[in-house]
């Protein structure tokens, strides 16, 4: 049966009225729509400041000269077009669940790009394979190349270890200080996930963590004696392959690590201004937009 | 403990089936999962780990084990042996035979329950002891008790009997407790010789004491106002002679010795010249002898109660001489309506308006026949009078000593009764004499020919109609003057009668005052005085006649339980472990159902 499609129209018709929600005055390139930390030229006022010579003097405010018989010159802020990053999880832990959660990664992380490319923005993927950060496309700013792009976007797999650690720092172009870096990923990992998380911050790019789940990682519905598997273990002898009784105190001890995982990663992001939310794979992409995203406030 | 089936125990074979599937059986099921990593983090949110949760791997095991096992036991049906332990049935002898003193100067009876208190001095090794007594009726006084007070005490309160032994009703009580009780032991005690006994042990205690018994008084009348008493005097087990005595009214009249041979009865005869001044009479024997319950007899006459009587005729001369004949109290004459209370009355030709509810009525050829009855004519065929053959008290009161072979109707009433009516007699295919009894307890009697066309009131057969008939409208006070143990005696009321009252040999008293009297079980051996108004009589109670002889019983047997045999070797008891295992294999089922729930 042939896959359905990574985003269908319907889907992306929902999203014309809302934009990526961008906290802080960034920088950027020149020639978008995102107001920046610069004096540009803009409607939009921003300041004024003495007049020096060599200044434009259409820019004098001349009815404030009447007031104080000083010169100034009305200042307006400059619009920069932001580049956003989207890192993709491609652990083999991420291939888990009906439908995949790297599927459905792939699926936010492409309408992602579109409320990117529709505020005028740059958008770029990067697939976090192991402890390699792999630029999918080049930068995208345009909605043909948003297209073109999205099948770049499908043929990504996922397999291996992914060390995020380790390879969102190895990233070939993490930019500063002009856009957002979306983070998509299980979290189920002993790596540590958060110094990736502190050195994407540490370029003073807003971040934004989605975590996707399987419905049957929330309520496993597993019982008796078991041999557990980890997709990502490196051979039999992995400390990741270990036997357990699952009974019903155990399930109750795996709720409660749930419950507790889910807020510590919160509970870091909220420490850092860094947005988050969880999805489950059984959800509609647009839906989970419409409702984890809208509601942590990465789009608007 | 042994085994009814050790068969069973084959499924032992089971266990080694059972931990051979252990071991081979994988024992962690391969799960693949995204990742292992919280099911590694919920390690912290385990809680503290009972010791019992330590089994929690072995659980399942250890609770198929112990299921395998008991099936296995239950199929082997297992037994407890008991050798130590022992259900004892003690049946006892109650009748008045065992009475008999013996040479210890202990009754049988109490020799008896002597040897079972020493039967259950082992009760405090886990005995248990069952007492059945055989009187008059068998009863159960301790039920499976190990207790040696308890025995002691219930059968110092169950005193022997004055009847006979009610044996088979034991036996039956003894068969059902076996049925319960496989294995049981059953022991009788009786001075009664058992020819013939099966899975039962039988204590004799009959040691041959001597007895001498009085049985089988009568009194004849001679024709000059005297009578003699005459009695069977047996020596049981040897030769004897005995003196026995007659006093009258309470004083010695009479004493002579008479030599018996062993087991065979003689008479003993005295004459008393005056018979009607004998209120009462006793013949005794010499006390010397085991058994002193039927070593004595006695006598009261049964005199016949006055009976007022209304003669209701045209013509009552020949009616009037005859019942006069009989001396029976006041007799009035009335040719008109039947007024006051009369004991008998006598209606010839008429009915009166009124039949009287109470005492007897006889309606001779009545001009109208009574409710039940349908005249159809005349019939003037000739024919001898014949007995019902119905059988009926009536018929048998109001033909008492009559002989109606030689008396003949030469015309009588053609009549149809209802079932209401007794036929009491016919001519030809017709009655001709009816009776029933009213709703208030009187008689009427009817009969369907004028005298004078019948040879009846020509024979004594007409006195002794007159006379039965008196006798049912006054009957005699007690219906029986010498009665035994375990009768029962009916006490009549005539309608002149308020109350009566007995006194029984113990000094009980025993009232009757409603309706026409009543009946009363004869539980004691001995004299009675009873008490009617002015009249003072009474009459005796003997001890049955069997008692006094020695008995015998051709067999008493049991019928083993099911399984009995197998189980008596060791008086096993594999009820008890049925259940227990039973019980055993129900709680380990829970156990394990609570440990599925609390796992999944």
């Amino acid at each position: 049966m042939a896959e359905e499609r990574l985003i269908d129209d319907g889907t992306v018709a929902l999203l014309e009225s809302r934009d990526l929600n961008i906290r802080s005055l960034m920088e950027g390139l020149f020639g978008g729509n995102r107001r920046s930390a610069y004096y540009g030229s803009s409607m939009e006022f921003a300041d004024y400041r003495p007049y020096l010579p060599g200044d434009d003097p259409r820019r004098i405010d001349w009815n404030l000269y009447g007031r104080t018989d000083r010169l100034y010159l009305k200042l307006f802020t400059d619009e920069r077009r932001q580049h956003h990053r989207i890192y993709i999880d491609g652990s083999a832990s991420m291939g888990w669940g009906k439908p995949e959660k790297h599927r459905t990664a792939l699926k936010i992380a492409a309408l992602l790009g579109y409320l990117a490319v529709s505020g005028s923005d740059r958008v770029s993927w990067y697939a976090l394979e192991k402890d390699a950060c792999r630029r999918v496309t080049e930068a995208v700013s345009t909605r043909e190349n948003w297209v073109l792009a999205l099948e770049r976007l499908e043929a990504l797999k996922c397999g291996g270890d992914t060390k995020m650690d380790v390879s969102v720092p190895r990233c070939p172009d993490p930019g500063f200080r002009d856009g957002i870096s979306f983070l998509i990923s299980d979290f189920l990992t002993d790596r540590d996930w958060k110094s990736a998380v502190e050195w994407l911050l540490g370029r003073e790019r807003e971040v934004c963590l989605i975590r996707v789940l399987s419905p049957d990682e929330t309520v496993p519905e597993l019982r008796g004696k078991l041999r557990f598997r980890d997709t990502e273990a490196e051979g039999e002898d992995d400390e990741r392959n270990f036997r357990m009784q699952i009974g019903r105190q155990r399930l109750r001890a795996y709720a409660e690590a749930c419950l507790w995982l889910e807020n510590d990663i919160r509970s870091f992001c909220e420490a850092r201004r860094v947005r988050f939310f969880t999805c489950l794979t059984d959800e509609p992409a647009a839906r989970i937009l419409f409702d984890g995203a809208i509601r942590s406030e990465m789009i608007r | 403990m042994s085994f009814q089936n050790p068969a069973g125990l084959w499924l032992l074979l089971g266990i080694p089936v059972l931990i051979a599937i252990w071991l081979i059986r994988p024992q962690h099921e391969n799960r693949r999962v995204s990742s292992s990593y919280i099911w590694r983090l919920s390690d912290r949110f385990m809680k503290r780990r009972l010791p019992i949760t330590l089994f929690e791997r072995w659980l399942v095991f250890v609770l198929q084990l112990l299921l395998v096992t008991c099936g296995a036991f239950l199929a082997a049906r297992p037994v407890l042996s008991r050798e130590n332990r022992a259900d004892y049935l003690v049946i006892l002898d109650a009748s008045a035979s065992m009475r008999t003193v013996t040479e210890s100067g202990l009754t049988r009876y109490e020799a008896a329950a002597e040897m079972i208190r020493n039967l259950a001095k082992e009760t405090g090794r886990g005995h248990t002891v069952t007492v059945i007594t055989a009187g008059e009726e068998a009863r159960t006084v301790v039920s499976e008790s190990s207790s040696r007070k308890e025995i002691s005490d219930a059968l110092a309160a169950t005193p022997c009997g004055w009847g006979t032994s009610a044996m088979s009703g034991a036996m039956t009580l003894a068969q059902l407790f076996c049925y319960e009780h496989p294995g049981a032991e059953v022991i009788v005690y009786t001075d009664q010789a058992v020819d013939e006994a099966d899975n039962l042990t039988v204590v004799s205690l009959d040691r041959g004491e001597w007895n001498a018994s009085l049985t089988g008084l009568s009194v004849t009348r001679d024709g000059e106002g005297g009578c003699t008493l005459e009695a069977d005097l047996t020596s049981w087990g040897r030769d004897a002679v005995i003196a026995v005595g007659l006093s009258v009214n309470g004083r010695l009249a009479e004493a002579a010795n008479t030599s018996c041979a062993a087991d065979t009865p003689v008479k003993v005869s005295f004459s008393v010249p005056d018979a009607d001044k004998i209120a009462w009479a006793a013949l005794r024997i010499e006390p010397g002898d085991a058994l002193d319950a039927d070593n004595q007899i006695a006598y009261f006459p049964d005199n016949e109660r006055p009976c007022d009587t209304l003669l209701v005729s045209e013509a009552p001369l020949y009616l009037e001489t005859a019942l006069r004949a009989l001396d029976r109290g006041r007799i009035r004459l009335s040719d008109g309506p039947v007024e006051g209370d009369f004991d008998l009355v006598l209606c010839d030709g008429s009915v009166p308006d009124e039949i009287p509810a109470a005492g007897a009525v006889l309606l001779i050829n009545p001009d109208r026949m009574p409710e039940g009855i349908e005249a159809a004519g005349v019939s003037e065929e000739a024919a001898g009078l014949v007995a019902s053959a119905a059988d009926s008290g009536m018929k048998e009161k109001l033909l008492r000593l009559m002989k109606l072979g030689n008396i003949s109707v030469a015309k009588h009433i053609s009549a149809e009764a209802s079932d209401r009516w007794i036929t009491v007699c016919s001519a030809g295919s017709e009655p001709v004499l009816l009776a029933r009894t009213t709703e208030e307890g009187g008689t009427l009697a009817v009969l369907l020919f004028d005298l004078h066309d019948s040879n009846l009131p020509l024979t004594t057969d007409f006195v002794y109609l007159m006379r039965n008939l008196m006798n049912i409208a006054v009957p005699s006070l007690l219906e029986l003057r010498l009665t035994e143990v375990g009768q029962s005696q009916r006490v009549n009321l005539s309608p002149n009668t308020a109350s009566v009252s007995v006194t029984a040999p113990d000094g009980t008293v025993s009232l009757f005052e409603d309706g026409d009297g009543g009946t009363m079980k004869i539980v004691l051996p001995g004299v009675y005085t009873v008490e009617a108004g002015e009249e003072e009589t009474g009459f005796f109670a003997s001890i049955p006649k069997g008692e006094s002889a020695p008995q015998s019983i051709s067999s008493l047997s049991l019928i083993p339980a099911e399984g009995t045999e197998e189980e008596t070797p060791e008086n096993a008891e594999s009820g008890m472990w049925r259940i227990v295992a039973a019980v055993m294999l129900i709680l380990l089922l829970c156990e394990w159902g609570i440990w599925v729930y609390e796992q999944f």
